[in-house]
């Protein structure tokens, strides 16, 4: 993010930003602190924030060397030793069901639920982008139609669409990266078409536009840069809800399928002896998926404050 | 088990947020049935999951015959009062017919019906009510024929020629070719069942019986809450010896968790498919546990139509790969038995074969060598997730997994809710490598329903198209066979070729337990699917 005033190369064509100046490379660094080390400082005040970040940091690291980090397979156990507890010999976090080690399905896990999360809601990001600058600010009949459609998806809730997905199109990672996909359209479409909306009768547009800019301009060098931040924030946010969602799906047995080392798959198989003195099974698989979620969405909550100038203060 | 074969569609979400809704209509219910059995002697059993209907003739699976058992009564029953261990086959008894003969050629079957019998609707039994029955489940162009009755008993009535009511208390069936199982198979319940209904009632309600259920049994129709119980009464105009409780309450709780705790907290005094891993504590709280050797045979069906399970040494190699012991013992606590043979003990047919069924990896591996996989290969396994005597088919098919990974094998677990599972069952493997059901009867017969030409999916439950004729020329002798002797020798060939030729991986056989409250006295685990409650009590003090 820059500052607040760029003139652009053509002349005639000045965007005034009063939130966040459009990026330019040219911009040099003024008297003031560029925009990324405001950012940077104030996200650094919120310590929740950084906590946030320090873990999905540390998560990615293990997901990203589970083969190095995991002691065990995660897909082959020890019949003999099923079920035994936290502490128990060679297996610090103790034994599941089938006597796999769960330390080691937790670091794998750690790569599917990630994937499951982020994926997805990297993938509609530009796609929501697209409908949402379409529709927000050309507007007319395609895009009233668009959100009326994107309307009626809205009538079902997220969870409930997802897992009509996940079973229509079945299990499987890719199957439920899908589904996932598909669910969060409305969602992000609605999100970015709100900040078009908004943005639009803002007066760099109404300048942009009587200095003769073209719409797929306006819509690429103005309008996209000011609609991307809210969306970034409100995804770094989906992503903490989806690693539940993802979870939820295997647990129901329409996502991702056994024996993989899911999160949600985990705990699902440690339900069944979770009354039974076997609590850590689940509760452990439980734990990481609390704590990922909860981690996306402090994150969440520090972007936005760091990039909501109001908030920076020098 | 026992597949309704009829079920389709894909139901998945639905049937998960019914089980979750169910789960919590169980939890909030829980309480509310608690004063239920003051001064009556009502037992209340904890079952898997809901029943299907209460029509005895078209209903499908065990979970629901073992509640129409009580109210209806077929022509031949079991002895259900002796305990596996001291009839590890189940002794076929006279039921509503008293007694019956078969002529000479062994296809005309005459029944001497009971006579003083009502139905619970105050109308008598007779020849002509048995009559108007098996029409009801064979003859098309009777007007009470049921397709939905016809397709579940198919297997029963498959070579019949002719019924007649030859006088008020004697019914004759005809049949095209001898037919050696059919005594047993009047027996049976797994898969619809023959129980006789009054015909006033059938004429009265006609499809809707199963909301008016009138049959003979020592139990009678009280009510029934879709989701949270059925209850019955017993029948004080019983023609046998009345049951000793006043009545007995079925309660679907489908998670095996909220089984236990509704034992646990007294709501329930029985339940059924605890699990594995819950016995033993429950045990060492003070509850009984009850089990036997019915005829559940957890298996695997190989798709004949696959480049791989085709292949004769893949599929010994696979069977020879698999640690049912460790299953049985580990996995499952106990609870089931390593199968050592296609069909299950609790039939005359059985021969154990640990040669084939016991594990051997390095034989495997050779095997899997001259096959030339000595890489090994990817393939696909069916399951579901839950159902009626699956005993925990995820796990299971897990466990399997991880044991063939040691000899190459990759396999990938697809999985479906029961319901939905059933559907694709039924339609046969189709590109799936391996597919998985819980299946079995006393009668070697089921190795014909499911390995012969003629039952090759979907017409039939041989899911994996397994053809074979040399199995199916045997399989026609023991069928055709005139005593049951001559049939049984037939049959123990048949199971010797089948396992031979590797036509099926049977992996453990369940010993079907139930955990009884400490005051519960007269359960009785016989050889069979289903029980006999008339002797059975119930002391709610424990």
């Amino acid at each position: 993010m820059n500052t607040v005033v760029e003139v652009s190369s053509t002349p005639g064509q000045v965007s005034v930003d009063p939130r966040f100046g459009a990026s330019s490379r040219k911009a040099k660094a003024g008297r003031r602190p560029s925009r990324l080390i405001l950012g940077l400082r104030a996200f650094g005040r919120d310590k929740m924030a950084v906590a946030a970040a320090a873990v999905l940091i540390i998560v990615v690291a293990a997901a990203a060397l589970a083969p190095v980090l995991s002691p065990y397979d995660p897909v082959v156990g020890d019949s003999a030793r099923r079920l035994e507890g936290i502490g128990s010999e060679g297996h610090p976090l103790g034994l599941d069901g089938q006597g796999r080690d769960i330390l080691s399905r937790l670091i794998w896990g750690a790569r599917y639920s990630l994937t499951v999360a982020i994926v997805p809601v990297l993938a509609v990001l530009p796609i929501a982008l697209l409908i949402g600058l379409f529709a927000g600010y050309v507007q007319g009949r395609v895009g009233g139609v668009l959100m009326r459609v994107l309307d009626v998806l809205f009538a079902f809730p997220l969870v409930l669409l997802a897992i009509a997905l996940a079973a229509v199109l079945g299990a499987g990672l890719g199957n439920v990266m899908l589904a996932i996909g598909i669910s969060l359209v409305p969602y992000m479409a609605r999100v970015a078409y709100t900040s078009t909306v908004q943005e639009s009768s803002r007066e760099y547009v109404e300048a942009a536009r009587a200095g003769g800019a073209r719409t797929g301009e306006i819509l690429l060098k103005e309008l996209l840069p000011n609609v991307v931040s809210p969306l970034l924030v409100y995804a770094t946010t989906l992503c903490g809800l989806m690693v539940v969602l993802a979870a939820g799906l295997s647990f129901l047995g329409v996502g991702i399928v056994p024996p993989t080392p899911d999160w949600g798959i985990m705990t699902a198989d440690g339900s069944s002896v979770l009354l039974e003195g076997r609590a850590h099974v689940a509760t452990i698989p439980g734990l990481a998926i609390l704590v990922v979620a909860l981690a996306f969405n402090l994150l969440g909550d520090g972007l936005r404050d760091a990039l909501d100038p109001r908030k920076q203060t020098t | 088990m026992a597949p309704g074969l009829n079920v389709t569609g894909r139901r998945a979400t639905l049937s998960a947020l019914a089980g979750v809704l169910t789960a919590v209509f169980a939890l909030s219910a829980c309480g509310a049935n608690s004063a239920q059995g003051d001064a009556d002697e009502v037992l209340i059993i904890g079952i898997e999951s809901e029943a299907d209907v209460l029509d005895p003739q078209v209903a499908g699976g065990w979970v629901t015959w073992r509640i129409n058992s009580q109210m209806y009564e077929p022509l031949v029953t079991h002895d259900l009062r002796t305990p596996s261990e001291e009839a590890p086959v189940p002794e076929l008894k006279p039921g509503l017919a008293e007694s019956w003969e078969v002529s000479e050629d062994g296809k005309e079957y005459t029944f001497n019906i009971r006579q003083g019998v009502t139905f619970h609707d105050g109308t008598d039994l007779n020849a002509e009510a048995v009559e108007y029955n098996i029409r009801r489940m064979w003859d098309e162009d009777s007007p009470q024929y049921s397709a939905a009755a016809a397709g579940q008993t198919n297997f029963v009535w498959q070579f019949v020629e002719d019924v007649t009511a030859t006088d008020e208390y004697t019914v004759v069936v005809r049949m095209s070719q001898p037919f050696s199982p059919f005594l047993r198979m009047l027996a049976q319940g797994g898969n619809g069942s023959t129980g006789i209904i009054s015909p006033a009632a059938l004429e009265e309600h006609g499809e809707d019986i199963a909301e008016h259920p009138a049959g003979t049994g020592p139990f009678r129709f009280d009510d029934r809450v879709r989701g949270e119980r059925i209850s019955l009464v017993r029948n004080n105009d019983y023609w046998g010896e009345a049951p000793a409780l006043d009545g007995v309450i079925f309660r679907p709780i489908p998670d095996p968790a909220g089984r236990t705790s509704a034992l646990r907290n007294g709501e329930v005094d029985v339940i059924a498919v605890p699990s594995p891993d819950s016995v033993q504590a429950l045990v060492d709280e003070g509850y009984q546990l009850s089990d036997g050797q019915p005829p559940h045979v957890w298996y695997l069906s190989f798709n004949m139509r696959d480049e791989y399970m085709s292949i004769p040494e893949v599929r010994q190699a696979i069977n020879l790969a698999i640690d049912r012991e460790g299953i049985s013992d580990n996995l499952l606590q106990g609870t089931t038995e390593p199968a050592y043979d296609i069909q299950a003990p609790a039939n005359d047919a059985y021969v154990e074969r640990a040669d084939a069924y016991g594990r051997d990896l390095d034989r495997a591996r050779e095997l899997l060598a001259e096959a030339g996989f000595e890489d090994g290969f990817t393939t696909s396994l069916m399951t579901s997730v839950d159902g009626s005597g699956q005993i925990v088919p995820a796990p299971m098919a897990e466990f399997i997994q991880q044991n063939l990974a040691e000899i190459g094998i990759t396999v990938e677990i697809e999985t479906m809710e029961w319901i939905s599972y059933l559907g694709r069952w039924a339609e046969g493997a189709g590109d799936v490598g391996m597919m998985q059901m819980s299946w079995g009867m006393d009668t070697p017969y089921w190795l014909y329903i499911v390995t012969s030409s003629d039952m090759i999916a979907p017409s039939g439950p041989n899911v994996g198209y397994y053809s074979n004729p040399e199995l199916d020329e045997v399989m026609d002798k023991a069928i055709t066979a005139a005593t049951e002797d001559e049939a049984t020798e037939y049959w123990q060939r048949a199971n010797e070729i089948a396992t031979d030729d590797a036509a099926l991986a049977p992996i453990v056989n369940d010993r079907a337990p139930y955990i009884l409250a400490p005051g519960v006295e007269g359960w009785v685990s016989a050889s069979q699917e289903w029980y006999d409650l008339t002797g059975v009590t119930v002391n709610p003090e424990g």
